[in-house]
């Protein structure tokens, strides 16, 4: 090989190596500016964000604080609230409890059928779970009821016995007209009471009075739903309800089978022609095969009024042998008798099967019955209770001529 | 003057007598009333101890009440706990979110599930597109406001072959509730995950049945299912027209044997009665399926031309979806208290739901009759056939309804 040719043959592998040296140095470079490219993009990005993001911080923040804020206000409604209004009238029981002075329980101016589904299970409760002897005990009520708080108080005043029935009724509208047919809180109407109670019947003693208000109270988280069925076995005691004698009337001659009927209105029942035939077409149904009682009273001590069905063959209405101060008393023991119960779902209806007779609930909206029939189904389990069927008259309009 | 003597004598011999006995018999009247004073301490102190023992007896076992029931309590609230961080566990992260398999009964999906997974989503802010329904029969439409993506079981299984296995899982678990992740329910997500990739979370309904388990059995309160189920009215697409030839005004009617309507002949003559006289008033669509996927067999009656059965021409894979359409299409809907009976007033249908036994709907009855009243959903009746009869209401016979048995 000459020197010419080994001079270009090196030449040429410097040019090579040159070369490729600027290639890969330019390749390198374009790297590194997309690289460069990328990070800065990114860190604009980054910092877009990061910016972005303490700008939303405040907003981001303050929903976040709005969201705890709404759920301890929730937890304190269904929680705290009703576990601090629990002990307090828990506490409120215990202190009534303690020493040897009678114990007035009542007076009880609100709904029969929260008297009896609710207000009797709660005081047997409340004698049983803070050893109260009953004989301390008064109960305050009206319509003779004295059998219901039988092993609850050993004595029974009657309202009515207070007042005149016509005075009674203004008195208790007025109540009821300023607050809540609910005793939710002792009116002025109940410390009247009260007093009156005290004169007559404690030598004037001031009455240590378990107010009705406190079941009220205390219950109401469940009508609400803050409570569970479980709360009721625990402030409740179920328990049959058992009537001794017969104890009518003279003169009142029942059928030794008979069907007891009581339809009264209400939001259950509202009084409308429509629902006055229907009831007047069962109760002609029920009367075929039975003989119908019908507990009419034909007194107007409360808003309810109660169906009639005069002109139905083989209906006797007990109306004539009610006295104010004895129709629930009478009614009770009419129910203990009969064979069945029918009326509107509330009031004497949740009665009938805790004495016995096997009862069937009608109405025609269950808007406000939901909870107080799971409660009932329940209580009604619990002491081995008669039967208890509802019958919904807006399904059997759907029914129409099916139902013979 | 020997009298006298003999007197002083006797006088001498009993003072004597006296003097030397009468020490011994006041010690011994000491000695009685000792013992018997003893005997009254003896026993006033039993009986106070006893009396003290009945009360320590009371109060211990009053404690052992209370220490039971706040043991149960922090059990329940366990448990709780225990399914909220499990669904916690579910949702966060990115990955799709399978909801189900549901293979229990309609019912419970219809008044509990559904509503529950709607809570879910809700509380936890999920997009519809990470969620993949997982039922069967056709039912998107139930979840059509959660996603739109739903996986129905009968494409992985022939409904012969899922009626089998299922009614298996049942006999295993001792309950038709999906208490658990049963094999079943394994082979049914590695489906869902061929289909929506291996790294999938799964929704299971034993999350709902262990949460509302303490609903049912009465340790919680309304409020709480409140607040784990939102509740809406539903909105489904009408039927295709031609799809299946149904009257212009109907009712839609479907019976089937269950707990609370258990099959008997004088049920069977009353439910055909009832169905007779509603087709006097109106053409009746029977909703009977011929379809055995569950323990809950449909009562059949006879087409005769005011009552139509569809039973022929529903799919397996859409008969619930299309029942839900046919419900929806209705102006009054009549059944069995329990499956559709439920959703049916969440479509805006009057309806009544029959049973002769309520005591195994106590709980979902209160559920229904709340939530319908807050939804203004349509009215919902409950028809106890048991209470006609006592009232003189019967469902006598008529001419009108087929003589053909009806089979459940």
């Amino acid at each position: 090989m000459s020197a010419f040719e080994l001079v270009a043959n090196l030449t040429r592998v410097a040019a090579n190596r040159i070369g490729r040296a600027g290639r890969h140095a330019s390749k390198r470079a374009r790297r590194l500016w997309r690289i460069g490219q990328r990070s800065a993009s990114s860190s604009a990005h980054s910092g877009r964000r990061a910016v972005a993001d303490a700008l939303a911080l405040p907003a981001r923040t303050g929903k976040a604080a709005y969201r705890l804020r709404k759920r301890a206000a929730r937890f304190r409604e269904h929680v705290v609230d009703p576990w601090l209004e629990q002990r307090e009238i828990e506490s409120t029981l215990a202190v009534l409890a303690r020493g040897r002075e009678p114990i007035v329980v009542g007076p009880w101016l609100s709904e029969v059928g929260y008297e009896v589904l609710y207000w009797r299970p709660f005081l047997r409760w409340m004698v049983t779970r803070y050893d109260i002897d009953p004989a301390r005990v008064v109960a305050v009520s009206r319509g003779g009821v004295s059998a219901w708080y039988d092993g609850i108080a050993g004595r029974y005043v009657e309202m009515l016995d207070l007042f005149e029935p016509d005075d009674f009724a203004a008195r208790n509208e007025r109540r009821r007209g300023t607050g809540d047919q609910k005793q939710l809180a002792e009116a002025e109407f109940d410390a009247e009471v009260l007093a009156r109670v005290s004169a007559r019947h404690l030598d004037g003693r001031p009455a240590r009075a378990c107010h009705p208000s406190l079941m009220f109270r205390l219950f109401r988280r469940f009508w609400f739903g803050d409570r569970s069925l479980d709360f009721f076995d625990t402030h409740m005691r179920f328990e049959r309800l058992s009537v001794v004698g017969s104890g009518l009337p003279s003169g009142l001659d029942l059928p030794p089978r008979f069907a007891a009927v009581k339809f009264y209105t209400g939001p259950a029942m509202p009084d409308t022609p429509e629902l006055r035939q229907t009831l007047r077409t069962l109760v002609s149904r029920l009367a075929v095969d039975t003989p119908v009682v019908v507990l009419d009273t034909g007194l107007t001590l409360d808003e309810h009024r109660d169906f009639l069905f005069e002109g139905v063959p083989n209906v006797t209405a007990l109306r004539s042998r009610l006295t104010p101060a004895d129709n629930l008393a009478i009614q009770t023991r009419v129910i203990a008798q009969a064979s069945l119960f029918v009326g509107t779902c509330g009031s004497l209806a949740w009665l009938a099967p805790m004495v016995g007779t096997p009862t069937v609930g009608v109405f025609a909206d269950d808007r406000f019955l939901g909870p107080h029939l799971f409660v009932a189904r329940h209580a009604y389990r619990q002491m081995g209770a008669a039967t208890f069927s509802t019958l919904d008259l807006a399904a059997l309009g759907v029914l129409g001529r099916a139902i013979g | 003057m020997s009298r006298t003597v003999w007197q002083r004598v006797d006088t001498l011999a009993r003072q004597t007598k006296r003097s030397l006995f009468a020490a011994t018999r006041r010690r011994v009247k000491l000695a009685r009333h000792g013992s018997r004073d003893a005997a009254t301490h003896a026993a006033g102190l039993l009986r106070r101890m006893s009396k003290r023992m009945a009360s320590m007896r009371t109060a211990y076992s009053r404690w052992r009440y209370r220490t039971h029931r706040l043991q149960e309590q922090w059990t329940s609230h366990r448990q709780e706990w225990s399914v909220e961080r499990e669904i916690e566990r579910v949702v966060s992260g990115s990955a799709p979110i399978v909801i189900g398999p549901w293979v229990s009964e309609v019912g419970y999906e219809a008044l509990y599930w559904v509503p529950f997974v709607r809570w879910v989503k809700a509380a936890y802010r999920l997009k519809p597109e990470r969620l993949l329904v997982l039922s069967r029969g056709g039912v998107d439409s139930w979840y059509g406001d959660i996603t739109p993506n739903y996986l129905e079981i009968f494409d992985a299984l022939t409904p012969a072959e899922f009626a089998a296995r299922n009614l298996e899982r049942s006999a295993a678990e001792g309950t038709s509730k999906q208490y658990g992740v049963s094999d079943l329910d394994r082979l049914l997500l590695e489906r869902a995950r061929a289909h929506a990739g291996a790294d999938v979370q799964v929704l299971h309904p034993s999350l709902m049945y262990r949460l509302f388990k303490q609903f049912w059995s009465g340790h919680r309160p309304q409020g709480f299912l409140d607040s784990h189920t939102r509740y809406v009215r539903l909105q489904v697409p009408p039927l295709d027209e031609g799809a299946i030839a149904l009257p212009r005004d109907y009712v839609a009617v479907k019976l089937y044997a269950a707990r609370s309507l258990a099959d008997t002949p004088e049920h069977r003559t009353m439910l055909r009665t009832m169905v007779g006289a509603l087709a006097e008033r109106w053409p009746v669509v029977l909703l009977d399926t011929g379809l055995n996927l569950d323990d809950h067999a449909d009562y059949r009656f006879e087409d005769d031309g005011r009552i139509v059965s569809v039973r022929a021409q529903l799919d397996p894979v859409t008969n619930l979806g299309v029942q839900t359409q046919i419900i929806a299409g209705a102006r009054a809907f009549v059944g069995t208290c329990g499956s559709v009976a439920w959703l049916a007033p969440m479509l805006g249908i009057d309806t009544t739901a029959v049973f002769t036994d309520a005591r195994f709907l106590h709980s979902h009855l209160q559920v229904a009759r709340r939530v319908y009243h807050v939804l203004n959903a349509g009215r919902f009746s409950p028809l106890d056939l048991s209470a006609l009869e006592p009232v003189g209401l019967t469902l006598a016979a008529r001419a009108v309804v087929s003589s053909g048995t009806p089979q459940p």
